[in-house]
């Protein structure tokens, strides 16, 4: 396999992967959990820049702790998509809505 | 047990009261609602809630605190009591004694109406207030309930569930309704009576009280002993076959112990005062020559006029302001309203079974072959 082959495999592996966890995210993925998630990695990454916040650390580190970070974010915003296409879907599913009957009372004494 | 708010529990018992249980004599304990205190002490964290939401919103603490006591914490107060002396098995008996009509409806009618709110709005308040939490909760200086509140809440509503279970349960829980013979008071316990009914409790007797005796006296007595008869033949006919307890107009007031033994004597005789003299639903289910039935009892045709609304799994009877929602069994929920009728003190509401394209089963004439669809 050539270099623009395995590029592209690689991608289009990359897009089933990111489809999957998209639907695990809407339809595995419950509110709490998906809470919990993002509580634990705002957590972490405030834990991790406090802690280098005086700390002489190599370059590449910060990098890639900026670089999770804006992941973390992404990932946010994946969720917060998510959640607002399936508002959408649910918005314009029709609703079947069945009124209020009025029964008639019939008066068997008169 | 006293849930009026202008209690007087206290004064016919010649005891004072407050809003602990207190012993009153042997084998009697006595307590007098309040509010504020059961408020602070058992709903602390709802409580403190609504006042630091308030006082988020520009208002002063002190009045933000007396605000924050919902409209009908009194009621739910005082029913949880109920489901209180029914877990711990303490008692034999509790007797609720109740404000006047139009609170005491508020008070009973108080579990099935809530039940409504917690169903529909319990959900999708929980939701958002977690949704709120995790986005603009960091952000946002209005307090968003916390997790112990909402518990709470949620803790309200089985409770309240309960509550509604055992005062609607005729083996556990009847009412007895105590009227004047006078037009008005007839009137309005007639009312009560089809009110409760509605909100399916078993009113099992009435108590006439302060009525005249026959050697009350002449002139003025004479022309109210008249009245009275007037009104108590009234009373036989209107409220038969329901047991009815007499006590006539004491010479004295009834206060203390003797003067309420007396009464009871006057009432009771010989029988039993926890003796229930009615069992029968205020709603029934039931078939009625193969068609399913469910009956509700509306004792009195008063001036405000009954009505009957369906949707699906829901029935809907209002009788003027009064609406109560019933959620239909599964197998009423899947068939239709056929008639509805009011007979012999019972609105009757019959249903027929349809298929899938609304069709009434088993009806020979729109169905064509005969066959009825299964």
């Amino acid at each position: 396999m050539d270099e623009k082959s395995a590029i592209k495999k690689g991608t289009e592996m990359g897009k089933e992967f990111a489809e999957h966890v998209g639907r695990l995210a809407t339809n595995v993925m419950t509110g709490d959990a998906a809470e919990h998630l993002q509580k634990a990695g705002n957590e972490m990454l405030c834990a991790v820049n406090k802690s280098i916040e005086d700390m002489s650390i190599p370059k590449e580190t910060k990098t890639h702790l900026l670089a999770a970070e804006k992941e973390m974010l992404l990932a946010m915003r994946e969720f917060l998509d998510a959640a607002l296409k399936e508002l959408d879907r649910v918005q314009r599913a029709p609703v079947e809505k069945e009124d209020l009957k009025k029964i008639e009372i019939r008066d068997a004494d008169e | 047990m006293s849930t009026d708010s202008a209690h007087s529990l206290s004064d016919s018992l010649e005891t004072p009261l407050t809003g602990d249980i207190k012993k009153v004599a042997e084998n009697l304990d006595a307590i007098e609602i309040e509010v504020q205190y059961e408020i602070e002490s058992k709903w602390a964290e709802i409580h403190n809630y609504i006042a630091d939401f308030l006082e988020s919103q520009g208002i002063e603490p002190v009045t933000a605190k007396e605000l924050a006591v919902l409209p009908g914490m009194e009621f739910m107060s005082a029913l949880f009591y109920v489901e209180r002396f029914y877990n711990e098995g303490n008692y034999d008996t509790i007797i609720i004694d109740t404000a006047p009509t139009a609170d005491t409806i508020r008070l009973l009618s108080y579990p099935d109406v809530m039940s409504w709110y917690f169903d529909k709005l319990f959900g999708i308040m929980r939701n958002l207030v977690k949704v709120a939490r995790a986005t603009v909760g960091h952000v946002m200086k209005t307090p968003l309930p916390t997790d112990k509140v909402l518990d709470d809440i949620n803790l309200m509503r089985e409770r309240l569930e309960t509550v509604k279970e055992i005062m609607t349960d005729p083996y556990q829980t009847s009412v007895r309704l105590v009227l004047n013979p006078e037009k008005m008071v007839i009137t309005e316990t007639m009312r009560a009576y089809t009110y409760l009914s509605l909100y399916g409790y078993t009113v099992e007797s009435i108590v006439i009280n302060r009525i005249f005796p026959e050697d009350s006296g002449d002139g003025y007595f004479k022309e109210k002993l008249e009245e009275q008869k007037k009104y108590l033949k009234e009373i036989d006919e209107a409220f038969s076959p329901l047991k009815i307890l007499k006590a006539h107009l004491s010479s004295r007031e009834i206060v203390g112990k003797e003067s309420l033994i007396m009464l009871a004597d006057m009432l009771y005789e010989n029988d039993d005062p926890t003796h229930i003299y009615s069992r029968e639903r205020a709603m029934k289910m039931y078939e009625e020559n193969g068609n399913k039935v469910l009956a509700l009892r509306i004792p009195f045709k008063i001036d405000r006029s009954v009505e009957l609304y369906n949707r699906k799994d829901l029935l809907i009877v209002s009788i003027g302001s009064y609406k109560r929602t019933i959620t239909l069994p599964y197998s009423y929920a899947s068939m239709s309203v056929e008639r509805a009728v009011m007979t012999d003190g019972w609105l009757k509401i019959y249903f027929k079974e349809e298929d899938e394209h609304g069709r009434e089963v088993g009806n020979k004439e729109r169905d064509g072959d005969g066959e009825g669809v299964r």
